[in-house]
């Protein structure tokens, strides 16, 4: 195939794919009127052109699904880096030197002052502790609380009572709960009641429990 | 009305497009991916044949094209930037499966040939899927070069004059691939191609 035949096959190429100027169309179709083999080189041609919408619609690859579009566009939006807004300009010209300035000093100030951390000890502040509060007292509520101890009470007899007990008085507690001294108690000698067994005079010991004494019912 | 193909002016919605994707404006960027995304897909689902190659071709090129931005000229239109660096990229995604996959030999382009010497001629109804493996086959069958300008030309719906800006070769030379892209096709698909 020599040059002027490979030209015009090109030229007849680009007259099926629409790529010729008006002039140059014409002269193809010019020749295209009266040479057959021209006419059925066209008809190849035609076959597989652009214009050929069917058969390439044909043909349409299957696209991706949104998910995978999705997919590609989150991983272009990752690979394409914001550009940032551009810093306002500073006219002076040290303005850049003071500022480092400055940074250096702060952070020198920060080294120096910064407190050294492992051997902090946490100061308490008196006003802002917070005092226990103390125990409640179970008897608060009684105006007077004297405990009559071993040596303030002698015990000799216990009225109407054949238990050995403790001593009673006609005071009321609670009162009125009073140091029980022997003078303040009425304690009637064995001798006056008729009793079975004799009373023993009942000392308490120094390790005796104080004693509260209590109204008792008349029997 | 004049035919000739002259080269595409940048387009004034993508060059503002670009503008703002620059300034970092992600709607921008989705709006530039919108347009463009399906025919770079079929560009390389071309090339590739696999839908998997194909969305990672149009991935890198989508992706080189706008980290280069600052190389594009405007002298063409984005598409034409855009279609060069999605072919160029299927193209080498292509050559790296065939040397990962060995049974991918030169051998393979033959039996592409015999695959489609021994079929049958199509009944009337042929399906799409069919046709389509048939295309594949005899896309693959022809040299790299032709391949890539034919694709180009025809699922880029792509001038002369763009093709031979996208891939830097001459008019000619971007004719001289396609005729022999097309004739080549035509023998292969013969029997489902006419008229």
């Amino acid at each position: 195939m020599n040059s002027e035949q490979q030209h015009w096959q090109f030229q007849l190429l680009a007259y099926v794919d629409g790529e010729l100027s008006l002039a140059e169309r014409r002269l193809v179709e010019d020749r295209l009127r009266f040479d057959p083999v021209a006419q059925e080189l066209l008809r190849d041609l035609e076959l597989l052109a652009p214009s050929q919408q069917e058969f390439w619609a044909n043909v349409e690859p299957r696209q991706p699904s949104s998910g995978q579009w999705l997919a590609v566009r989150d991983a272009l939006r990752d690979a394409i880096p914001t550009q940032p807004k551009p810093a306002p300009h500073f006219r002076s010209r040290y303005a850049w030197a003071i500022l480092a300035g400055i940074a250096v000093s702060a952070c020198a100030m920060i080294a120096l002052f910064w407190p050294r951390g492992g051997n902090i000890v946490p100061q308490q502040n008196p006003e802002f502790v917070q005092q226990p509060t103390p125990a409640e007292d179970p008897l608060a509520e009684f105006a007077v609380l004297p405990i009559a101890g071993p040596g303030d009470v002698m015990i000799i007899a216990i009225h109407g009572d054949r238990s050995p007990g403790l001593v009673s008085c006609d005071h009321p507690i609670p009162e009125m709960l009073a140091l029980a001294r022997s003078e303040d108690v009425d304690i009637a000698p064995p001798s006056l009641f008729r009793m079975s067994d004799p009373w023993e005079i009942s000392r308490p010991e120094p390790t005796d429990a104080p004693v509260l004494m209590s109204p008792r019912e008349p029997r | 009305m004049d035919g000739v193909s002259t080269p595409t002016p940048i387009q004034t919605e993508d060059s503002e497009l670009l503008v703002r994707i620059a300034q970092g404006d992600a709607h921008a960027l989705d709006e530039l991916f919108r347009r463009h995304r399906t025919t770079a897909y079929r560009v390389a689902y071309r090339l590739l044949s696999n839908e998997a190659d194909a969305l990672d071709a149009v991935q890198e090129g989508f992706t080189n094209a706008l980290a280069n931005i600052s190389r594009f000229r405007g002298g063409s239109s984005f598409k034409t930037w855009l279609l060069r660096i999605v072919s160029n990229a299927s193209v080498d995604l292509g050559r790296q499966r065939q040397r990962r996959d060995s049974r991918y030999t030169a051998t393979v382009a033959d039996e592409n040939l015999n695959l489609i010497a021994n079929q049958p001629p199509p009944e009337a109804g042929l399906e799409r899927a069919d046709l389509r493996e048939r295309l594949k086959a005899a896309l693959a069958a022809i040299p790299e070069l032709q391949r890539q300008t034919f694709v180009l030309h025809i699922d880029g719906q792509m001038s002369y004059q763009e093709v031979a800006e996208a891939l830097d070769i001459s008019i000619g030379t971007v004719m001289s691939r396609i005729f022999y892209a097309r004739k080549r096709l035509q023998t292969l698909l013969a029997d489902y191609v006419c008229p």
